[in-house]
């Protein structure tokens, strides 16, 4: 359509020592979280040339987002945000892009996705899904490029599994976030502690209303917490106040379209030069030995960790070693482990799995997806895709192991 | 179940006190450094109990460059992220160590 013209679109990078844009062009990132930051991460890439994108966020556009969120607009809100950045990113920024969204929880997506990526852009907002995308990564040997922010405040770690720190080393969660740690699991079974009686009922109000509750709506505030006290009653927790729920699943960090734009630009950046590194070797042997030789000549290098402050202007990084006692990168870490396969039929129950891991080890397991509980009496088909993983613990000694679930219609 | 529970090692008595059972004073010199500040006012000195837990030594760097309660801090110690519930001894700090100050709890996206 363009032959026309006298030059690429990326000509102006192309000048640059140190890029190769059929290395980008090759490449598939997976971005995790299409906010704040995720959108723009989004943005950059498509406009850099790289060549598919996965786009992935199960929440909604919200009036709140529009403040910084340039892919959205007012006719969006209530629609799904990798959904219409995927539509927009087409039309606005690279018709030519391969990309695709899922709406899905990332502890539901297809395993597949994962593999299929070259990089993870970790952008989502809580510990949680932090985590579960950590444990992914140093399984898949996957470099991540992990941001957050809050306030003034913006960070950019990067992780290369087994070589520097991934995000559980020497990190434990804060304490409010222990406490909700295995939160989704309860979604459909029975609430541990009180807590998950709010996650409940956060969950009942998406089913009820197909929309986000709003902060400042006192009825929002006040179904969620009669919801969370009806849970809270049934299971003989202690009820919960509207300041107790505003707190616990209703409170948004502060976000400013400033700190996500430096915060994503670095993200992207550092996005851009892993790739490099590690699509390297796709160049003939002597254009190798150049590329390596003008990366070291130019200081090139990758921080592990990078931290923007608004309020002082200053932008400083680190290095991070890892903890060989992390229990997901260490020396004994389950995610180092070749998993054991499982031939199921898709068509039978999950209990089906434990069967015949039962058989198989003489020992009685339970299986997680992150922190979902994989339910007993579920078909394996509604809950599991071919070549899934997921993680068993033995109910006998508490160790664990990861399985890969393989379907056979004739087995299981 | 493992990953699981290493996130259960944080211990909030530990924290909100400041102190362990083991109470022997003995002080060493460290260097606080905030990288968000100017290259010359970035580094302060300050003596710390060895004995005391990383917490303590969080506290003293509050201390140092007076840094509000209500923002949250880690100290990085040779790339490693030290955990407020450990004693300072775990980490083999010695004289005239250098510790690093960075934002703790950064979540959005
Ligand atoms: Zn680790």
């Amino acid at each position: 359509m363009n032959s026309h013209l006298p030059y690429s679109k990326f000509d102006r990078q192309e000048r640059l020592s140190i890029w190769d844009q059929s290395l980008i062009e090759k490449s598939c990132v997976l971005i995790i979280g299409i906010g704040g930051t995720g959108g723009e991460v989004a943005k950059n890439l498509s406009l850099l040339g790289v060549g598919k994108l996965i786009l992935v966020d199960m929440d909604t556009i919200e009036f709140s987002n529009l403040n910084r969120q340039l892919l959205f607009s007012k006719a969006d809100i209530g629609k799904n945000k990798a959904k219409i950045a995927k539509k927009v990113i087409k039309k606005r920024y690279n018709s030519t892009l391969k990309i695709e969204a899922y709406s899905d929880p990332i502890q539901s997506l297809p395993y597949r996705i994962f593999e299929e990526a070259d990089i993870i852009a970790g952008c989502v907002d809580n510990f949680l899904a932090r985590q579960f995308i950590n444990e992914i990564v140093i399984e898949l040997c996957l470099p991540l490029i992990d941001s957050a922010t809050d306030g003034y405040f913006g960070q950019v770690q990067s992780v290369n599994p087994r070589k520097n720190a991934c995000l559980a080393c020497d990190s434990p969660l804060p304490p409010e976030e222990t406490r909700l740690l295995s939160a989704p699991c309860t979604l459909v079974g029975t609430p541990r502690i009180k807590e998950h009686c709010a996650w409940k009922a956060l969950y009942e109000f998406h089913t009820m209303n197909d929309r986000e509750p709003d902060e400042n709506s006192p009825d929002d505030v006040q179904e969620i917490t009669n919801l969370a006290n009806k849970f809270a009653t049934d299971h003989q927790f202690p009820l919960f106040d509207t300041k107790e729920i505003i707190q616990l699943v209703l409170y948004h960090v502060p976000s400013l379209i400033t700190v996500n734009a430096v915060t994503s630009g670095i993200q992207s950046q550092e996005i851009i030069k892993t790739l490099f590194i590690n699509k390297m070797k796709l160049f003939k042997k002597k254009d190798q030995k150049e590329f390596k030789s003008l990366i070291r000549a130019q200081r090139f290098r990758i921080p592990d960790l990078t931290i923007y402050s608004a309020l002082t202007g200053n932008i400083s990084s680190f290095n991070l070693i890892n903890d060989p006692d992390c229990l997901v990168c260490g020396n004994s870490s389950i995610y180092h482990q070749t998993p054991v396969t499982i031939d199921v039929n898709p068509k039978l129950k999950c209990k089906t799995i434990f069967t015949i891991l039962k058989r198989r080890f003489k020992k009685n397991y339970i299986g997680f997806r992150g922190n979902f509980i994989i339910p007993a009496e579920a078909l394996i088909e509604s809950i599991l895709q071919d070549g899934d993983r997921i993680t068993v613990s033995s109910l006998d000694d508490d160790k664990e192991k990861r399985i890969r679930i393989r379907f056979n219609k004739k087995n299981g | 179940m493992n990953n699981r529970k290493k996130d259960v090692v944080w211990d909030s008595n530990v924290n909100s006190q400041g102190t362990t059972s083991d109470s022997i004073e003995r002080m060493i010199k460290v260097r606080f450094k905030d990288p968000q500040l100017p290259p010359d006012q970035n580094i302060r000195e300050k003596y710390i109990n060895i004995n005391g837990t990383v917490f303590q030594a969080i506290t003293a760097a509050r201390d140092a460059f007076n840094i509000p309660e209500v923002v949250p801090i880690a100290l990085l110690f040779k790339g490693r992220r030290m955990n407020p519930s450990n004693n300072l001894v775990s980490y083999n700090i010695e004289d005239n160590a250098l510790l690093m100050i960075v934002p703790d709890q950064i979540k959005g996206g």
